[in-house]
């Protein structure tokens, strides 16, 4: 029965004989495997590093694949190579060094590896694990592999309906990897950098680890670069800090109140949302002083450079200093502002015994109000109260762009204004931010360009991601910009002879495969032509 | 869109629970009334799946395949639309159980996992590729998923089945081998279109058809496997048990390929892991 399936995806077994074949199938892998490592050791040293060694993988793999097939001419060596027993090695080598390449960092420097894998270090940069497929003993393994596929697919004769599936499949794979080889041998991958404007006729590649200009055959100009992006859409969002990982509790549109109603879980209440924002003219004007500190049930305006006595007996506060878009600078360490609006407020002040002698020193955030138990008033002294810091926008502040919301945090009778992306601390590891929807916020990236040859206009094409300009035998891909210069456009050059094969390998394997699992006694009317030939011929006979 | 992806998963995991254990109270009871039962729960519960689906896609205003939510109520779709053809086609209700709990178990995953936010898509995801790249390997991994139970039946009671029960197998005995045998070539195929499409999408997006991103590797772990899986099958002539072990094993590294990733300490370099 195993041999009448094997037959019906016409496909050649010889039994139990084969199974030998497997242990020696893989002992040949590992040497090829080994021995190609050595080599790349070996031409490390002669050409002078890693960079021109890693220059002679894919000829090393190819030579390996012509060795081989050349070696299969020998009725022996044709044995091992051209049987079916030597896939399945091929097959799993493959699959360990593929997963291998997925458990091991690749493209690290031998000091990284060093860093990361301690002990384990040698063997890895030994056996080349850290680059595992831009390695010659991973080219030698794809070598002897393809080699195997084309001596078993030459043997396979004649060709048959039947036997169409598993030669096509093979044979697609066999053209694919052939196109791959082409295009690293012939081909270029290369970067070319344009901002609006400017006219480039070359390309930089990288060989053996230097910078090589490649023309493009024609002229390239940038007319235009255009950034879009998604319309933001604004969310409440809840989040958990875990040290530099977060984690999203709680995601719901403000405009929304059944949405919202969920913010009660986290004890938040939204007041307010205004999708446009709060332009200047709207604003409502300040009702009070621009500081207020809410001590118990006491309310208490205070000015920067005051002291001032605290309600309920909870000792005295001196206000030091005031900024209305706190932030630490970077490189002085200081605090300052960040904005002319009033987006992060924030007071510096120094809580004081009854001698007036300073206990401590904190800052108070209108917009975190998990900070404000840090400044627990009567430290040493009497009962410690709680202190809310409310600031409240003078007349004609720049509002913050985008929408706002208002909430009632817990705890805090003030409600609080957001605007986008100003993060809440809520205490503990929680922190409330307004933020658009998730994921990339460009929608897409576009460089519109002219092809120019002799100066006259051939061309003119708007290059996206998914979308290249095919021209002149050369492929440019839209690959990056920069954000901080929208005028800037970085492309992706690549020329690939090797395409038209990998194409038609794809085909092949794809309609091979299609062949081989739903149609493995051969196609359907072919089959049902040959039984009535069989069937006419019997009866023939029998007359 | 917070209440629908709450609620449409829940009645549909919920229906296909009710799905599932009718259809495993057929193997203890043949009843016109709970095949009837059986079958159009799990046609109610795909309807809703469906219409999940097609809701999310209108409101997200884009095909619902980027996020880990997205993809494992596209994933619950799948292996229901699978089973049903299986279904009205064979006449055949061995399946029904995992595959109504496999799509229950799935949707709970859903709701208690993943994170039900839609995302953006990046320029490199609004490609035409898209949709049938993700959707035809989707149907692969519903089909080794299959595959992989009846392998794991195979393995504690192997022989034909259904020879008492032919409501049970559209009318006649079913090898189990033969049937994850089938599920696996099938899976197969869906597995290896899925790769060349993403191959030849990767070429158009970037310029490089490969560039072993971990995803990628493991995609081709996987269809390396069952690559394996034929040649021993044909040349080999490996049956029954090893097969068996083979499909299980080729299934937890689809299971890995889909869901693993981003255990890897290579899953920072991939473009492919869920956020």
């Amino acid at each position: 029965m195993a041999d009448e399936a094997s037959a019906a995806a016409g496909i050649e077994g010889s039994g139990n004989a084969e199974r030998p074949g497997l242990a020696r199938g893989f002992v040949l892998l590992a040497a090829g495997f080994l021995a190609g490592t050595l080599l790349q050791h070996l031409l490390e040293l002669l050409l002078g590093g890693p960079a021109a060694a890693r220059a002679w993988v894919v000829p090393g793999g190819l030579l390996c694949f012509v060795l081989a097939v050349a070696a299969g001419l020998h009725p022996r060596a044709h044995g091992l190579l051209a049987s079916n027993r030597f896939s399945v090695p091929v097959l799993l080598w493959l699959t360990a060094l593929a997963a291998l390449g997925t458990v091991i960092l690749q493209g690290l420097d031998p000091a990284q590896v060093h860093e990361v894998y301690g002990w384990a270090a040698r063997l890895i940069l030994g056996l080349y694990l850290h680059e595992v497929f831009q390695s010659l003993g991973f080219a030698v393994v794809l070598g002897l592999g393809a080699a195997g596929l084309a001596l078993t697919i030459a043997r396979r004769k004649p060709l048959t309906w039947r036997r169409a599936g598993a030669v096509l499949a093979h044979l697609g794979i066999l053209l694919i990897l052939a196109g791959a080889a082409a295009g690293a041998l012939w081909g270029a991958k290369g970067r070319l950098n344009l901002r609006e404007g400017q006219v480039a006729e070359h390309f930089t590649v990288q060989r053996d680890g230097r910078a090589q200009r490649l023309p493009l055959g024609f002229q390239l100009r940038l007319d235009d670069f255009r950034l879009l992006e998604y319309d933001p859409q604004w969310r409440l969002m809840v989040f958990a800090v875990h040290g530099e990982r977060e984690e999203r509790l709680l995601s719901v549109d403000p405009a929304d109140p059944r949405e919202a109603a969920a913010l009660r879980e986290y004890g938040l209440e939204l007041l307010r949302h205004l999708p446009e924002g709060l332009p200047a003219a709207a604003a409502p004007a300040p009702a009070g002083p621009a500081h207020v500190l809410v001590v118990g049930a006491a309310r208490l305006p205070v000015e920067p450079g005051q002291t001032y006595e605290l309600p309920e007996g909870a000792g005295r506060l001196q206000v030091l200093r005031a900024f209305h878009d706190f932030v630490i600078d970077a490189a002085t360490r200081q605090p300052q502002n960040r904005s002319p609006r009033p987006d992060n407020p924030a007071l510096e002040v120094a809580l004081l015994d009854a001698q007036g002698r300073e206990q401590k020193r904190t800052w108070l955030f209108a917009k975190f109000p998990a900070f404000q138990h840090q400044a627990e008033a009567g430290a040493g002294g009497p009962a410690p109260v709680s202190i809310q810091y409310v600031f409240t926008p003078p007349a004609g502040a720049a509002p913050a762009e985008g929408p706002v919301v208002e909430l009632r945090l817990g705890g805090l009778r003030e409600p609080t204004r957001l605007g986008p992306r100003q993060p809440i601390r809520l205490g503990g590891d929680r922190v409330l931010v307004l933020a658009p929807r998730g994921g990339d916020m460009v929608r897409d990236y576009l460089s519109d360009v002219s092809v120019l040859e002799g100066g006259q206009l051939r061309l003119q094409q708007t290059v996206e991601v998914n979308h290249p300009l095919e021209h002149g035998g050369l492929a440019i891909y839209q690959s990056d910009y920069r954000p901080e210069d929208l005028a800037f456009s970085g492309f992706q050059v690549v020329r690939d002879p090797g395409l038209p094969a990998v194409y038609l390998g794809f085909g092949l394997n794809l309609v091979g495969v299609l062949l081989v699992v739903f149609f493995p006694r051969g196609l359907p009317w072919r089959r049902r032509a040959a039984a009535g030939e069989s069937a006419t011929g019997a009866a023939g006979g029998a007359a | 869109m917070s209440h629908a992806s709450v609620l449409f998963p829940a009645l549909a995991g919920g229906l296909y629970a009710l799905a599932g254990l009718a259809y495993l109270a057929l193997w203890w009871r043949a009843s016109r009334a709970l095949r009837a039962l059986a079958s159009a729960t799990f046609a109610g519960a795909l309807l809703i799946n469906l219409l999940q689906f097609g809701l999310r896609w209108a409101q997200a205003g884009q095909p619902p395949f980027k996020t880990l939510y997205e993809s494992l109520i596209v994933a619950a779709g799948c292996l229901a639309l699978i089973y049903l053809v299986i279904e009205l086609v064979y006449r055949a209700r061995i399946l029904g159980a995992p595959a109504a709990l496999g799509a229950a178990v799935i949707m709970l995953v859903a709701l208690l996992r993943a994170d039900r936010e839609a995302v953006n898509l990046p320029p490199a995801l609004q490609s035409h590729w898209f949709i049938p790249h993700v959707t035809v390997y989707f149907f692969g991994y519903a089909s080794i998923f299959l595959a992989a139970v009846v392998a794991v039946v195979y393995l504690v009671r192997p022989g034909p089945i259904g020879q008492r029960r032919p409501d049970l197998t559209g009318g006649k005995p079913i090898e189990l081998s033969a049937l994850f045998d089938g599920a696996v070539r099938f899976g197969f195929a869906l597995l290896t279109a899925g790769m060349l499409m993403g191959a030849a999408w990767a070429k158009v997006a970037w310029g490089d058809y490969w560039v072993w991103d971990p995803k990628e590797n493991w995609s081709l772990v996987t269809w390396l496997l069952f690559c394996a899986y034929l040649h021993l099958y044909y040349f080999h002539h490996w049956r029954g048990r090893r097969l068996a072990i083979l499909t299980i094993a080729g299934f937890a590294a689809m299971a890995f390929t889909y869901l693993g990733m981003h255990l890897l300490p290579t899953a920072a370099q991939s473009i492919h892991v869920y956020q």
